[in-house]
């Protein structure tokens, strides 16, 4: 494989992982805070969405009786989108002593900080970076976090296999918002997850979403957390290694295929 | 006196949790079915719902760690 036809794979790489993980889906070039407050949106909209008096959906699979399988496409809602170059952290973290002034810092350093609903630590968005907000809701007791993440790694795993890039569930020491359910590819973490759990009286909705590296510096973003992170007072200790964007995996894999 | 309590089943017995924030103060009123505080586990967040209306007394402090069903709060 040549550079030039390498550099032909990769262009339209994160439209290729879109249509892996939902064919036929868009993807949302978001802007900022809104484009992150839009998944809670949605939860919001779908926990609704039973209390109307016309629904006729059925199967959220929040009722004894629905059949998961028959349910699975309509208690969820899958969305794809990408964000301008951003950290985004937790809510709680604007209720620390030192976040305005660091998240002041890191504008000034080009990344604006913006808050998110679910939990972990600061991460990074950009346009490179495509956004796998999945949402669903379940009768209180008939999923847990853990499945969440599954339902959600699961997804991406297999759009992935689908590049030809072998990926799984798993923690990476030194990497960012380090966790038990990032994707993993070749022992560097290629996507972070977070979640968030909203009860809703005898329901539960839950959105978890993952930031996957497509392309781009992923050395940089390691960088600008860090960076921000260190202003709040925290102690990062990252290794940039421990990270890695889909487009040097598929890279790899069409070098090393069979007949270059 | 209603105690607002950790949910059980969502997260396994062993994994980490904290109240990571409460979003209203110790003495403020709150109305049944507002979103009180978060919990975070397994970069989870948990939104944890006032079960009753009243003045929140607040029983654990931000950014301690909880256990499931322990009572973090009551509502008078």
């Amino acid at each position: 494989m040549t550079a030039a036809k390498a550099a032909d794979v990769v262009p339209d790489l994160l439209t290729r992982l879109a249509a892996a993980l939902a064919p036929g889906a868009t993807v949302e070039a978001g802007a900022g805070q809104t484009a992150v407050d839009a998944d809670a949106l949605t939860l919001a909209a779908l926990l609704a969405r039973r209390d109307t008096a016309d629904w006729t959906g059925g199967g959220l699979c929040d009722r004894p009786g629905d059949d998961p399988e028959k349910c699975a496409g309509a208690a969820a809602t899958l969305r794809l989108w990408t964000n301008r170059r951003c950290l985004v952290v937790p809510r709680s973290f604007a209720q620390r002593e030192r976040f305005a002034a660091a998240a002041a810092a890191s504008e000034a350093a080009g990344w604006p900080v913006f808050l998110r609903p679910s939990g972990g630590s600061a991460v990074v968005h950009r346009p490179g970076i495509l956004n796998i907000s999945l949402v669903t809701v379940r009768r209180a007791g008939t999923i847990d976090i853990a499945e969440a993440y599954r339902m959600l790694g699961a997804r991406i795993v297999a759009a992935l296999g689908a590049l030809g890039v072998p990926a799984a569930l798993g923690a990476v020491p030194g990497s960012y918002c380090d966790g038990r359910f990032n994707i993993v590819a070749g022992g560097r973490k290629l996507a972070g997850t977070a979640c968030l759990l909203r009860p809703a009286g005898a329901r539960i909705g839950m959105l978890a979403h993952a930031m996957l590296a497509v392309t781009g510096d992923v050395a940089a973003d390691v960088v600008a957390v860090a960076r921000f992170e260190a202003e709040m007072g925290l102690a990062p200790a990252y290794d940039a290694c421990a990270h890695v964007a889909l487009a040097e995996l598929v890279e790899s894999c069409v070098i090393a295929g069979p007949g270059d | 006196m209603t105690e607002v309590t950790v949910p059980t089943e969502l997260w396994d017995m062993g994994d980490e949790a904290a109240i990571s924030a409460w979003l209203y103060a110790h003495g403020d009123a709150v109305a049944a079915g507002a979103v009180i505080a978060e919990i975070m586990v397994e970069k989870s967040s948990f939104e944890l719902v006032a079960p009753a209306s009243g003045t929140l007394n607040i029983l654990v402090a931000a950014e301690s760690p909880v256990v499931q069903g322990q009572t973090v709060a009551r509502i008078a």
